[in-house]
């Protein structure tokens, strides 16, 4: 294990170092009483204090709208042209391991049988600086879906505060070696690192000692598409979506059509299964009409469906939609209903 | 990295009204490789786009067996489908695919094929029936069972013609009560009720049923009573297909996705899903 520390001070020079090498930072930062993933200039504009910005950082993966090609008329002939994809190298400054972890998930999807150009090429530009949590909100469950405080799945450079304003500097890939070596003058040193990164560990943890293994949910999902459960359970849902919007894993998208009379795009668009025309067909037939299903198809495709197909659970636990919803539907609390009906039955 | 949304050009070669607001084009690649290149299975579909508009994923109604060109057939209900309409043959729209997979013609050999199909849902059956027909020593009897709501419904009336005059394929067309005109020489009823009527054998047999979720959910039980195992039985699912590609996360039944897995599947297949389609 790295003994390798950097000094609360010292990151805006880790800031400067990246920006002279020409990487765009993008951290935490404060606007209109929120926090958010925005482009930084100088670390002063970076909030310490928020545990989890508001939006996770999958719009710098797939963002929220993006051109996939553009086309031009001319008289009775079209011409199709593909667009330039912008993927400056990014790094990702004070992610948190639960949104690292969700870039690694969302490679499956993006990479079974088609490989899709435009996840691929912002993917491999970006550069996960992830800071450990210290001290984890009400509304996290990192633990129950197989991730930690300290997880390292998908950061690049994992940061543990192991004294107070002194982080424990991890390299995990050659990414996280090239960025370290930008500053390697910067790294002090410390003495039993491990000792003091258990220690970080063990008191993160606590705060999360009240969220149960989720180990049975699948097993009930798998038996229990059918049950009176889903409508009790979703009844005030609203079907905003904004679970959808926020949570790192999710990816569904719409594509449409965008011109005037001269030119045109296509773009794909984030889309969301808690909409009624979701799934809507041409002839007005609708496979899930009614709210209660497309709540079911969230649990269903983040429990179930997407380990069936990926061995991976669609979730990383980072609480967002908790925090959010309006009518304060809590995931973690169906999961756990579910954990209890399947070790009771 | 090839950008797999990029649709191929392709020109309107033809274009025929089939039924009140349902049309069938055929269309032609605009690159040459393309056109001598091309291949796909009966029952694949693809995402034809119009510029300007967006994209819908509709089956490819032609055979494979035909060389040269793709044809599609869609009731104009969208804005998709509607700029469709509006396109005149010489007109340039995008197409990608094919795209999931196919009837196993293959394991069709020296069978007899029962082809069910109500109203817009026969250009996926007639891929497989061309197909059949142009390698028509290797099939047992061929027999179709139309059905539409109105005579005025049926789409591709010259082929339906074309089939009730060989003398190697049995065709049974039959409409809706009250859907008939005063010259139909057709049958009236429902498809399930004339699938009843006629009994077809179901020894050494296999059943392709493709048509309104109302019709499939009654015509199952029939063929059922016939004898029919529900591995014999295929149909051809059409949920809302963005991508096409497995991404966009919205045609998935379960864990299945319809884009991928499908859009064809045995009743054994479709047994094993959660009702949610």
């Amino acid at each position: 294990m790295t003994n390798s520390v950097l000094k609360k001070e010292n990151f805006g020079k880790l800031v400067d170092a990246l920006l002279d090498a020409g990487w765009r930072v993008v951290a935490p930062v404060k606007e209109a009483k929120k926090t958010w993933f925005r482009e930084i200039k100088s670390i002063d504009e970076m909030d310490w204090e928020t545990l989890l910005p508001t939006n996770s950082p999958k719009e710098f993966l797939f963002p929220r709208t993006e051109p996939i090609l553009q086309y031009r008329f001319n008289n009775d002939q079209v011409t199709v042209e593909d667009v330039d994809l912008e993927s400056p190298k990014t790094a990702i400054l004070g992610s948190r391991p639960c949104d690292a972890a969700s870039s690694e998930i969302l490679k499956s999807i993006f990479s079974w049988d088609y490989q899709e150009s435009f996840f691929w090429e912002r993917r491999n530009n970006i550069a996960f600086i992830s800071i450990a949590c210290k001290s984890p909100a009400t509304t996290c469950f990192c633990t129950s879906v197989g991730l930690s405080p300290v997880s390292p799945v998908g950061s690049d450079i994992l940061l543990t505060e192991i004294e107070p304003d002194v982080f424990l500097f991890e390299p995990l890939s050659p990414v996280g070696e090239e960025i370290a070596a930008l500053i390697a003058q910067e790294l002090g040193t410390t003495e039993a690192a491990e000792e003091k990164k258990r220690e970080f560990t063990e008191n993160a943890l606590k705060d999360l000692k009240s969220r149960r293994a989720l180990d049975k949910v699948k097993s009930w999902l798998d038996e229990n598409f059918e049950n009176p459960f889903w409508q009790s359970a979703t009844e005030h849902c609203l079907g905003c979506g904004i679970c959808t919007f926020l949570c790192p894993t999710c990816h569904c998208f719409d594509i449409v059509d965008e011109s005037n009379y001269f030119k045109g795009e296509r773009r794909k668009n984030w889309d969301s299964c808690q909409f009624a025309n979701f799934t809507l067909h041409a002839s007005g037939h609708n496979p899930r009409e009614m709210r209660f299903k497309r709540y079911r198809q969230r649990i269903m495709h983040k429990f179930k469906y997407f380990p069936d197909r990926f061995d991976k659970i669609l979730c990383v636990g980072c609480g967002r939609c908790i925090q959010y919803c309006p009518v304060n539907l809590d995931i973690y609390e169906i999961l756990s209903t579910i954990q209890t009906m399947a070790t009771t039955s | 990295m090839e950008n797999i949304y990029k649709p191929h050009l392709v020109r309107i070669e033809q274009k025929k009204q089939e039924a009140p607001d349902t049309y069938s084009l055929r269309l032609v690649f605009v690159d040459e490789k393309m056109r001598e290149n091309f291949q796909f299975r009966a029952g694949q579909f693809g995402e034809y786009s119009v510029f300007g508009y967006g994209e819908s994923p509709f089956c490819i109604a032609s055979p494979p067996t035909r060389k040269g060109y793709i044809e599609c057939c869609f009731r104009a209900v969208g804005r998709v489908t509607k700029a469709l309409m509006d396109k005149e043959e010489g007109d340039y729209i995008g197409f990608r695919g094919p795209y999931g997979n196919y009837f196993p013609i293959e394991k069709f050999y020296d069978k007899n094929l029962l082809f069910i199909a109500g109203g817009i849902a026969l250009p996926p059956l007639r891929s497989v029936i061309w197909n059949v027909l142009d390698l028509r020593e290797r099939f047992g009897e061929v027999t179709i069972l139309y059905g539409a709501r109105t005579v005025a419904d049926m789409v591709y009336k010259n082929e339906l013609q074309l089939w009730e005059q060989r003398p190697d394929v049995k065709l049974i067309q039959t409409v809706d009560p009250g859907g008939e005109t005063p010259d139909w020489k057709g049958k009236v009823g429902l498809v399930p009720h004339v699938l009843k009527e006629i009994s077809p054998q179901s020894k050494n047999t296999i059943a392709l049923v493709c048509g309104p979720p109302i019709m499939i959910k009654f015509t199952f039980p029939v063929l059922k009573d016939l004898g029919f195992s529900d591995e014999v039985v295929y149909t051809t699912l059409e949920n809302k297909m963005k991508c096409g590609l497995g991404k966009c996360g919205r045609c998935n039944i379960g864990n299945i996705y319809v884009c991928k897995d499908g859009p064809v599947f045995t009743l054994s297949q479709i047994n094993r899903m959660p009702p949610d389609f």
